[in-house]
């Protein structure tokens, strides 16, 4: 019987009724649906939270029509609801609605992402000062390494400046490569050019200096890549995106 | 009171509208009560709060997952990780609810009625020990609102709970907002069900607000505590003594001056009920 009532309950009304006590004030299947609109109404919210600039552009309607589609058919899997909306951004893709602006999935992707920065584990970022005092010849062999709270989105929209702006029917496709960190509490966005994301990819590789040297002299003058190298690693340093080297080395 | 836990006398959920409040070192409390799943992330904001909470007052953890209730096997991960996150943060106690909210994998987060039988009975025990074998702790189990019951049931949900708490050894958090809910509900009367549960387990009371849909009350906790369970408190308070008691405020979140007024309405009624004498029990 115990069974049987846990079965039932997620499984729509199958029958619970007959399991339910009525009494004047409601009937057993009224009950029930008590407990389902709070199901649906609780998990709408948590993507409402996930998503707020897509559940803005959607228009409550048409975000409210997209997450009933979602709870159904992805059902909570996580003791957490922090993972309940980890599928929206690929559910969206897979399932385009007429009437949704066509980057709706790519500005998913990009709330879900920052939401992956924003609790990602802490760590103490690279100090310039310590970079100034390491002595020249030992740049080519540094190993610089982003911190946790980072993450690169690669997108066929520009979807960081939809997700700063107002939101509007004007937006062209543009493939963009958008860096995505935390600095101290606060999550911040940029875009990528070709050369800096083939940079920060060799640093995320494990290259050394060095070697991302080498690797930029693809596509960056030979005269220049020590330069705008090292101009990169300090702008990262100032945006607080490369972690701490490690103590033994 | 249940098992030695300490009296930490008022405190308040943590939320994250407060968190301006607990960083800047004004959110004053005797006690904060943390929901557990919140927290089990790796890092950012919300941890840090967390930790700067437990540095201003105890930190109790609260879980909503647990799933006691559930035919499905305990969740091992989320055991894992509210063992971690208790190690962590060294809470007073840890606490979750008499109720199941997952079946087949999939959770409902939803705090759903248990039917009250035998067989019920003898799994949610069962469950229990295992979880506090894990935890290396007695936990405490809260008595949920409810919108229906089974036709099966075979005992009152103070009985059920009363025996649960004895057969499992755990402790009772009271939670005086849903007996009232509970009560209204399914029609008995909310000072049989205070008399009826073992005062000696209860370790943690805890008072909200709801809403009323006419045909139902719904455990909103949106809104300040009503008369009716501001006087269940005083009947709590004078029969069981100091316990340990937070404030639950988890929708229209009010400023923390607010929230901090209910706290002190709670204090003032404990006062009340038992006068300079404070200390029975
Ligand atoms: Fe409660």
């Amino acid at each position: 019987m115990f069974r049987c009532v846990t079965r039932a309950h997620t499984e729509g009304a199958l029958g619970l009724e007959d399991m339910v006590r009525a009494n004047a004030a409601l009937d057993a299947s009224a009950r029930v649906e008590i407990y389902a609109r709070m199901y649906c109404a609780r998990l709408s919210e948590v993507l409402v939270e996930d998503y707020p600039r897509v559940a803005a552009v959607l228009g409550a309607e048409a975000f409210a029509a997209a997450a009933h589609d979602y709870i159904a058919a992805h059902p909570s899997i996580h003791p957490s609801l922090r993972w309940f909306g980890s599928e929206f951004a690929a559910f969206l893709a897979a399932h385009p609605v007429a009437g949704h602006p066509p980057y709706v999935a790519d500005l998913a992707r990009l709330e879900w992402t920052r939401l992956a920065v924003f609790d990602a584990p802490d760590a103490a970022p690279l100090d310039g000062a310590a970079l100034r005092s390491m002595p020249a010849g030992d740049w080519p062999t540094t190993r610089f390494v982003p911190i946790p709270a980072f993450e690169v989105l690669h997108g066929a929209w520009p979807v960081h400046r939809i997700w700063d702006g107002t939101p509007g029917s004007g937006w062209e496709p543009e493939e963009v490569w958008l860096r995505i960190w935390r600095q101290g509490d606060r999550v911040f966005q940029a875009p990528m050019d070709a050369i800096e994301r083939r940079a920060l990819e060799r640093v995320c590789a494990g290259d050394d200096f060095g070697a991302m040297c080498f690797d930029l002299a693809a596509i960056v003058d030979a005269d220049h890549v020590a330069a705008t190298a090292g101009g990169l690693v300090l702008r990262w340093i100032e945006d607080g995106l490369l972690g701490r080297f490690p103590r033994s080395e | 009171m249940a098992g030695g836990l300490p009296y930490l006398g008022h405190g308040v959920g943590l939320r994250t509208a407060h968190f301006p409040e607990i960083f800047a070192g004004t959110a004053k409390v005797d006690w904060f009560e943390a929901i557990s799943e919140n927290f089990m992330i790796r890092g950012g904001r919300p941890l840090r709060a967390l930790a700067r909470a437990r540095e201003i007052a105890p930190v109790a953890l609260h879980g909503v997952s647990l799933s006691i209730g559930s035919t499905d096997p305990l969740c091992v991960r989320y055991l894992d990780d509210l063992a971690r996150l208790a190690a962590w943060i060294e809470p007073a106690w840890i606490s979750d609810h008499l109720c199941w909210g997952s079946v087949g994998g999939r959770y409902a987060h939803d705090l759903l009625p248990l039917p009250y039988t035998e067989e019920a009975l003898a799994h949610v025990v069962e469950r229990i020990d295992r979880v506090q074998a894990v935890l290396r702790r007695r936990i405490l189990i809260e008595n949920v609102s409810s919108y229906l019951t089974y036709v099966d049931s075979a005992m009152p949900e103070w009985e059920f709970l009363g025996e649960v708490a004895r057969r499992s050894d755990c402790g009772i958090l009271l939670d005086v907002n849903n007996v009232y809910v509970s009560a209204v509900n399914h029609g008995f009367d909310p000072l049989r069900y205070l008399a009826s549960v073992p005062g000696d387990r209860i370790g943690q009371i805890h008072l909200a607000g709801h809403s009323d849909q006419g045909t139902h009350l719904l455990d909103t906790h949106d809104a300040p505590v009503c008369p009716e369970v501001w006087s269940l408190y005083r009947a709590s308070v004078e029969r069981l003594g100091r316990v340990s008691t937070s404030i639950e405020w988890d929708a229209h979140i009010p400023p923390w001056s607010v929230l901090i007024a209910e706290v002190e309405r709670a204090r003032a009624v404990e006062h009340e009920a038992l006068g300079s004498d404070a200390a029975t029990a």
